[in-house]
């Protein structure tokens, strides 16, 4: 790792800070985040996130884009787990006036009646269309199994949200907003000194010092076996998350070891995995085979899962494989060729993740959002290259249950039928 | 743009210097044809090494669809020695285990073979890439569960309301041509393909003179050379001529309809006109007409349909394409609309524009958006080996810098005439998604 250049960290009162030096020079990138906890909060993220960019008290909607486009930068205001981004980009010449339209929609955001309205009418066509989607199913009856209504990564179901959406007024939103921009938030930059220096003091007009309640621990365990489904008609495929509670954080000692065999047993991306080369490559039972952890922070549990899908005359065969994959790893644990592998194709791969700017930035930006700095990121990839085997296949075995499984699917399934596969 | 013949490249043994193009040079290895193209992006100790072969869905013939993109499979599978014995540890799981990030991808004019990888794997990776373009093992043992996972992506698009429309309306829209089937080819072609086909297939097209290769990253021209010679200069040219597939598309005498009824929550109205190919004037054009339609809160479309709750998106989409491709107007229709009404104000939309001239201060935003987003999309050594790969395919790899010339020639009379020019009757194909409206 000696050849890569670790940005900084600013751990201000107000926000924390990273910059980068982008390989492309004449480019200004920025991501800021902002964390969102409460249930209700997290429901009207995604409503925010969009009526934000819908005009400020001296423009309209149309106006407002127009003065961003006619710059050509890029400004969006996205929401995921975390909480709510805020992405721009643009040339260093014109990057000073995207601040300037940034703070103008930070600090007078119209809300506009009208505006909500056709936010709301939008949101309601998606929840309709949502149910045809049968990963989002999948993925809905996953979190749902695992977490209780109260805890951050439970995700409603779109008759709770459609009922939350009846319930939100203008007020919902400036209430929100005052709460959100009150919060200690991750700003990052890729440009010149100069360029991180106006964005960090654009920021700090928000944020304050940081909220320990906001991101506190949220209680879960590991569940028993548990088989959840929904029917999603005109599918060839079942989609499929099959995973647990995964009770550790980034602090822990077994997350590192644990995570490592994980991506043994099933690396995103690639073929490396023992999935992707047993189900896929040797059993031709699906077309994607993959395992992540998602969720965990240096203060907070998350999730392990393995995704895929199988079509319905495949599904018996396809679990049985996969059941059987768990198990092996879990109870005879990675090889050292294995463990030696996945050590350089780790390594490699934190180089790789700086092959782009926006790669780079994302890379820590991410990181910082779930407690690490960037010292501590590469740390972690260092800390990788002296793990055991001993180590590894002990997080396993502690944390990879094969007993104890939760699987959701969705897709052609007979409403009818008592589990998934009868 | 300035071809520049008298570089250093010029004297590397074994490599025919074509031209320089701003910060790309072009060269030949003599001794079988294969194109090379290089920039250098200092800086971040990674590479793209990308191949491109010059096949796609539209060389393949009536019946034997998808044997292009069965080979972003099967090149992933067991080689031979070059004596027909397998090798047991291929290339690809070398790099694969040294964490690259390698894929493949098949369009319909190319298919392509890429990883990025730290700098010291070049070597590896372009020794695998000569490996493969030669010495695929044909196997059955490999090939039938792979044809297996292949119908399982079928499977996963097909369940896609707009992947399905979107075949269909290819379908109708090209009698002859090939880009009237998807690229991933009909279901029964998938399941009936024999090794005989496939085999027939590569020895036909994967030769060092119908691929052009790509080092992009943070490695100098005469080292990148120097191991490309190493790695490809042992193999031979094609011994027969690669075919070249130029069909002309009988003219179309008038609209063309399609429809898919399913038991979906959705509805989607989609047309599509077929636009100029990628290398004209007129394709430059399209790109700035799309962007009017659709791009942000101040495109038409947006005005008209997505602001009147008429449909929850709605969206332009233009291919780079050798031949004439569709350019697609997709609207999802929300539950209070109808096919109807949509396809009413889509209609007035494109006669507006025939019509009348757009506002020249929205041409230029235009222009400027499209101009910034190609710098911010050129973003790392992948990034910009993604877009070569699809200017290599439409057959003139300097549209990479070409493209942003017209776009900048582009004049509010241009707009008119191409809108006047290409969406005619005779020229589109309607496509409705018919879904079972039903309360959730």
């Amino acid at each position: 790792m000696k050849d890569i250049r670790i940005p900084t960290v600013e751990h201000g009162n107000k926000n924390d800070v990273i910059h980068i030096t982008p390989q492309t020079s004449g480019i200004v990138r920025f991501k800021a985040t902002f964390p969102v906890s409460d249930i209700k909060d997290r429901m009207l993220a995604p409503l925010y996130a969009d009526l934000i960019q819908r005009g400020t008290a001296s423009h309209s909607r149309k106006e407002f884009a127009a003065a961003v486009e006619a710059l050509g930068a890029r400004l969006d205001v996205t929401s995921d787990r975390v909480g709510i981004t805020i992405d721009g980009c643009a040339l260093a010449g014109t990057f000073p006036r995207l601040l300037d339209l940034v703070k103008e929609m930070l600090e007078r955001p119209a809300f506009n009646k009208k505006e909500m309205d056709q936010v709301h009418k939008q949101y309601a066509q998606y929840l309709h269309d949502e149910a045809d989607n049968a990963r989002t199913q999948a993925y809905l009856g996953f979190t749902q199994a695992l977490f209780a209504k109260n805890h951050p990564y439970y995700r409603p179901s779109a008759d709770t949200r459609r009922t939350f959406l009846r319930s939100v007024t203008r007020k919902s939103y400036l209430d929100f907003h005052k709460k959100l921009f009150a919060v200690h938030g991750i700003v990052s930059t890729s440009g010149t000194e100069a360029h991180r220096q106006s964005t960090a003091k654009l920021f700090s007009t928000f944020g304050k010092t940081k909220d320990t309640t906001l991101l506190a621990p949220a209680s879960a365990a590991p569940h028993a076996t548990e088989t959840t489904y929904r029917t999603v008609h005109d599918k060839a495929n079942i989609e499929l998350y099959i995973g647990n509670v995964l009770p550790l954080t980034l602090s822990d000692s077994s997350f590192l070891p644990f995570n490592f065999g994980l991506q043994v047993l099933g690396k995103w991306g690639g073929f490396s995995g023992r999935l992707m080369s047993t189900v896929r490559e040797k059993e031709g039972l699906t077309y994607t085979i993959y395992a992540r952890t998602e969720g965990i922070t240096k203060d907070r549990l998350g999730m392990w899962y393995i995704f895929t899908f199988f079509t319905p005359k495949d599904l018996d065969k396809g679990l049985a494989s996969t059941k059987r994959e768990i198990a092996r790893i879990a109870q005879k644990g990675v090889t050292p060729k294995e463990l030696t592998t996945f050590k350089e194709l780790l390594k490699n791969q934190f180089i790789l993740a700086h092959e782009s700017d926006a790669k780079t930035l994302a890379l820590y930006h991410d990181a910082l959002c779930a407690g690490m700095t960037p010292a501590e990121v590469a740390a972690q990839y260092d800390a990788m290259q002296t793990l055991t085997q001993k180590e590894v296949n002990a997080a396993l075995r502690q944390h990879l249950d094969p007993t104890r499984l939760v699987i959701s699917g969705a897709g052609p399934i007979n409403p009818n039928r008592k589990t998934l596969s009868k | 743009m300035k071809a520049n013949g008298t570089q250093k490249g010029k004297r590397i043994a074994g490599f025919r210097h074509v031209r320089t193009v701003q910060d790309i040079r072009e060269f030949e290895l003599a001794a079988n044809g294969l194109r090379v193209l290089h920039m250098r992006i200092p800086g971040s100790g990674t590479v793209t090494a990308n191949i491109v072969y010059l096949v796609g869905s539209r060389h393949e013939e009536r019946g034997r669809t998808g044997l292009a993109h069965m080979f972003e499979h099967m090149l992933f599978k067991t080689l031979h020695d070059g004596t027909g014995r397998p090798v047991k540890e291929s290339g690809f799981k070398r790099l694969e285990d040294a964490g690259a990030i390698s894929n493949a991808t098949t369009w319909l004019d190319r298919t392509n073979y890429f990883f990025t990888i730290p700098r010291a794997y070049l070597k590896d990776a372009f020794d695998y890439e000569a490996s493969r373009m030669r010495n695929l093992l044909f196997d059955n043992k490999e090939f039938l569960p792979e044809r297996a996972n292949v119908v399982s992506e079928y499977e996963m698009h097909a369940g896609i309301p707009l992947d399905a429309l979107e075949t269909a309306m290819a379908q109708a829209a090209y009698v002859s041509h090939g880009y009237g089937h998807d690229t991933i080819g009909h279901k029964p072609d998938i399941q009936h393909m024999t090794l005989d086909s496939l085999k027939d297939f590569y020895d036909t097209y994967y030769w060092p003179n119908n691929a052009v290769l790509t080092v992009v990253g943070d490695i100098e021209e005469t080292e990148a050379l120097r191991v490309v010679q190493a790695s490809f200069g042992s193999l031979p040219r094609s011994p027969k001529p690669v075919p070249e597939i130029d069909i002309i598309e009988p003219a179309q005498e008038g609209e063309r309809r399609v429809e898919i009824a399913r038991k979906n929550p959705i509805n989607i109205y989609a047309v599509g006109y077929k636009a100029p190919r990628t290398r004209h004037f007129d394709w430059a054009v399209m790109q700035i007409i799309a962007a009017y339609l659709s791009e942000g809160p101040q495109s038409r479309l947006d005005d008209t349909l997505v602001d009147t709750h008429k449909a929850s998106s709605a969206d332009c989409a233009l291919y780079p394409t050798y031949d004439e491709g569709l350019f697609m107007i997709v609207a999802q229709i929300t539950a209070g609309s109808s096919h109807e009404e949509v396809s009413r104000i889509i209609d007035e939309e494109i006669a507006r524009l025939a019509a009348k001239p757009i506002d020249k201060k929205r041409l230029e935003t235009l222009k400027t958006m499209i101009l910034a987003d190609e710098l911010y999309s050129r973003d790392g050594t992948y990034a910009v080996s993604r877009e070569l790969t699809e200017c290599i395919a439409v057959g003139d790899w300097t549209r990479f810098y070409t493209l942003a010339d017209d776009i900048r020639r582009v004049s509010v009379a241009d707009v008119q005439k191409t809108a006047r020019q290409y969406f005619q009757k005779n020229r589109r194909t309607v496509g409705l998604f018919v879904g079972q409206t039903k309360k959730t």
